[in-house]
């Protein structure tokens, strides 16, 4: 293997971060060139780090990074699209949030996937663009091909042969759908209707602002998501945890009109006193 | 040195160390091997600390607070405006608060924030103690002192949706420019959200 230079620059998509030691933070990013891999910020989490604005998870930068022993250091950062669409609002956010724990969990470290990287910042863009939650669906069955997931949806995938017209089910572990003759020859299976084929076909085959136009109701969304989700599941080997967020947010009431009043004074009064929140 | 090397209980002792917060495996050998050099009572004074912490703390169980007495001494203080409550990621945080001397209202610790990536979804922040004590009617108005980070600023939108119905205030503290700080460098989002919280020169 090549020694890796001291200082290099990449962009990144910030996955997720964690508390490390007294004010670092750890990072996972995702980079279309190194791929996905750790890297910390030093003092991050106190008020002057001048780091501290834009190493957040959800958001895109472009970082200078200094090879270290057990992690790399992020020297400098400066933002490309922070995505505060997707801060500002907690359905975005947690779809946002779903989408990055999948792709944490469907890469190798410091494995380079461009495509993916792409496939995930289209994903991110259009949902901080006020794209609706079925962008997700789009971006897991990408995601599948991109994994070397063959999904079959034209034919059965245990023999070939012909689906039935009105519906069929989809076995993950044998490679998609089945006909009715090998119904529950390929592990376990669920049944799924011919329009959410016809859809999760649209979805591989068109660009996303196609199938962002496709009408969906609540039924389709919600069939489609729970075969997509056992698909997932079969290629990333694990449950993706903020699915259950997603689930516990529909159980919340809708949104309030407005936004959260800001405690104006209190915050002054905490500042002056040299203490601004968040410095632990 | 190896592990082999090293008697068992010192590779204890400094599995221990290493598994504390910010302690790397360097700096737990470092402890580890100064805890050999420290006379006994010192040894057994920390040890003891360790398990008074443990036998005699435990939480508020009205506002999850860490306290040697329940209710903790905020939420038995009747001087303290049971209207309005302040709502921490960890009981650290009451202290940062308190030293503004600004608040003399009572407090909620939620022991954590929203992460649905680590696990950390609505049912491990004590919600549930936070609803019914807002179910009472007692409480006028919320404040979420969470973080300004991904995580803190979801906790604060998902609790005002939470609370909302019941009626009471929700707020959360302005986004200010942190004190001190150089506008050269600020990020754009910290100044576009003091910009948003700006107010009148008078
Ligand atoms: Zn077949
Ligand atoms: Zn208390």
């Amino acid at each position: 293997m090549p020694e890796r230079p001291r200082v290099y620059r990449t962009d990144a998509l910030i996955l997720t971060r964690g508390p490390l030691g007294e004010a670092d933070s750890v990072f996972t990013l995702f980079s279309p060139e190194v791929g996905k891999f750790d890297a910390v910020a030093r003092g991050v989490r106190k008020a002057q780090s001048r780091l501290r604005g834009h190493l957040e998870a959800l958001s895109c930068v472009h970082v200078q990074l200094a090879t270290g022993r057990t992690f790399d250091v992020i020297t400098q950062v400066a933002p490309i699209d922070p995505f505060r669409a997707l801060r500002d609002d907690l359905e975005k956010g947690a779809l946002a949030q779903y989408v990055a724990e999948v792709v944490v969990h469907a890469t190798a470290e410091r494995h380079p996937q461009p495509e993916l990287y792409a496939l995930a910042m289209l994903t991110l863009s259009a949902l901080a663009a006020g794209a609706p939650s079925h962008v997700c669906r789009y971006f897991e069955v990408h995601l599948l091909t991109l994994s070397g997931y063959d999904f079959h949806l034209d034919s059965c995938a245990l023999c070939a042969g012909r689906l039935p017209p009105e519906g069929s089910s989809v076995a993950p572990q044998s490679g998609g759908l089945t006909c009715e003759a090998c119904r529950g020859r390929g592990g376990p299976s669920v049944g799924v209707s011919s329009r959410a084929i016809k859809a999760l076909r649209f979805a591989r085959a068109q660009p996303l602002p196609e199938f962002m136009a496709l009408r969906m109701d609540a039924d389709l969304a919600s069939e489609l998501e729970a075969v997509l989700r056992l698909m997932v599941r079969q290629v990333v080997d694990r449950e993706i945890r903020s699915a259950r967020f997603l689930e516990q947010l529909r159980h919340l009431g809708p949104a309030p009109v407005g936004r959260i009043d800001e405690a104006q004074a209190a915050a002054e009064a905490m500042e002056a006193a040299g203490a601004p929140p968040g410095v632990h | 040195m190896t592990a082999q090397s090293t008697p068992e209980p010192i590779t204890r002792l400094i599995e221990a160390f290493n598994r504390l917060p910010g302690v790397g495996p360097k700096s737990a050998q470092r402890l580890a091997y100064h805890m050999l050099r420290v006379s006994s009572a010192e040894a057994e004074g920390l040890a003891t600390a360790i398990i008074n912490v443990k036998r005699r703390i435990r939480f508020c169980s009205v506002c999850l607070n860490i306290t040697e007495h329940d209710p903790c001494g905020f939420c038995s203080d009747s001087r303290r405006d049971p209207a309005v409550l302040c709502v921490v990621e960890q009981a650290l945080d009451i202290l940062v608060v308190e030293r503004t001397g600004a608040f003399r209202g009572r407090y909620h610790v939620m022991h954590g924030a929203l992460n649905p990536i680590a696990g950390i979804g609505p049912d491990q922040l004590h919600l549930r103690e936070l609803s019914r004590r807002v179910e009472t009617g007692e409480v006028r108005e919320v404040i979420m002192a969470t973080n300004p980070n991904l995580e803190g600023e979801a906790t604060a939108m998902y609790v005002h949706r939470l609370l909302a119905p019941m009626g009471v205030r929700v707020t959360r503290l302005a986004r200010g420019l942190p004190s001190g700080a150089d506008l050269e460098y600020t990020d754009d989002v910290t100044l576009a959200r003091a910009l948003e919280g700006r107010q009148e020169l008078t």
